[in-house]
């Protein structure tokens, strides 16, 4: 699908063709849910915030002016209702759930069983150290890398997508790519 | 450029191909002859094809059109239905307002009469309302209470004895009686004027009824 076809589709639905909206979500679901994914590493909560930046895409989507790709603005959208939600989600702490083995007191860890094809393909405890290491990455980085080197976005794109100078994109990049080299290399995975 | 191994920015840049030809060249060089900085490249494209390589690592996703969709509707009529409750509740109050006052709980003076005669039994109240008018009890019956009120009164004590559905009936106007005759057992009296109820039969004993000469002031009868 062009970039025309997605303005086509932005005139349907302001004209009040709401279920037009949804050639929309079928297009950048996946693209969105994975970063949202990336950025809090829980899969429902992922799923639940992929809807609601949906949502107000939809509401805001009269304020869009053509200024940039509709993707850019989908995506800095994104980005703002991740970093929103987080700072919102941090004001709450949380406690895992624990049960007692002896004397001690162990966190549960619930297995996700969903089906996921690629995980078989690389090495599951790779995935799960990558994972781990992913969600512990400093909020910039994570964000940054999550645009650059697992959606393969352009410099000029997460520039406008962040609303930060090129310089600065490249200058979070190495930092974060630095950042995460050191970690794997740490637990032995690089 | 042996001796100054290339920095991980350098690397990087190599790696995004964000270099010149001739860096590109230089660089690939130089990795080539010193082991550390091939080393420290390797590791770089070894994390960054397993980065990229976690991209099918979250899951599938089911399609969320048609929930997203619904949820949006859902969340637009919500909106429509709070913005109108403010209207809604606006609309209340004036019509209450407009009916509080209307069936004449609000008395010129701001005073509350429902608040003061509610508790009160009939006779008290009819006596209060009297009294609240700057009016004076003239006779007690055990069927109805006489009163004498001043005019500019008549329409408040109305409209209290209206809302609390007390039957009355004003017995002189500006007039003074035209006549009064006893005779056994009754007494009956009439006025000159015509503009109001005329004429009344009333037991005895009512011998202040007719007194009155003052313009100002109207009789009234209050039946209990």
């Amino acid at each position: 699908m062009s970039v025309i076809d997605d303005v086509e589709i932005i005139s349907k639905v302001l004209e009040g063709d709401t279920d037009a909206f949804s050639h929309i979500i079928r297009k950048y679901q996946d693209m969105v849910f994975r970063y949202v994914y990336y950025q809090f590493n829980n899969y429902d909560e992922a799923l639940d915030i992929t809807q609601d930046i949906f949502i107000t895409v939809l509401e805001a989507l009269g304020s869009f002016r053509h200024e940039s790709k509709f993707s850019t603005w989908l995506y800095s959208i994104m980005v703002n209702h991740c970093k929103n939600y987080r700072k919102k989600k941090n004001r709450y702490s949380t406690v895992p759930l624990k049960i007692t083995k002896g004397e001690d007191e162990v966190d549960i860890q619930l297995q996700d069983f969903r089906e996921n094809p690629e995980e078989k393909i690389i090495n599951e405890d790779s995935l799960r150290i990558m994972k781990e290491e992913i969600s512990k990455l400093p909020d910039d980085f994570r964000e940054i890398l999550s645009l650059r080197d697992i959606e393969g976005m352009s410099y000029n794109e997460i520039s406008d997508i962040l609303g930060i100078n090129l310089s600065n994109v490249k200058v979070r990049i190495h930092r974060g790519r630095e950042y995460l080299k050191n970690r794997l290399h740490s637990r032995g995975l690089i | 450029m042996k001796s100054e191994h290339l920095s991980f920015d350098q690397l990087s840049d190599l790696f995004d191909n964000e270099v010149t030809d001739n860096e590109r060249k230089t660089f690939t060089l130089h990795i080539q002859a010193c082991s550390t900085c091939r080393r420290e490249y390797e590791s770089l494209c070894m994390c960054l094809s397993m980065l990229k390589g976690s991209k099918g690592g979250c899951g599938c996703i089911p399609d969320i059109c048609q929930e997203t969709i619904a949820t949006y509707r859902a969340k637009i009529r919500k909106r429509e239905y709070l913005k109108s409750v403010p209207a809604i509740a606006a609309s209340v109050l004036i019509i209450a307002g407009i009916g509080f006052l209307h069936t004449g709980h609000f008395m010129d003076e701001k005073t509350l009469f429902s608040a003061q005669v509610s508790t009160q039994g009939d006779l008290e109240r009819i006596i209060d309302s009297i009294r609240d008018s700057k009016g004076r009890i003239i006779s007690i019956t055990g069927e109805y209470v006489d009163g004498e009120i001043p005019r500019s009164d008549l329409a408040k004590l109305e409209r209290v004895l209206n809302y609390f559905r007390i039957k009355h009936t004003i017995i002189s106007d500006t007039q003074s009686p035209l006549f009064t005759e006893r005779s056994s057992g009754f007494e009956e009296a009439g006025f000159r004027t015509n503009s109001i109820a005329g004429a009344s039969m009333f037991g005895r004993g009512s011998e202040f009824l007719m007194s009155s000469q003052n313009r100002n002031k109207i009789h009234v009868r209050i039946f209990k």
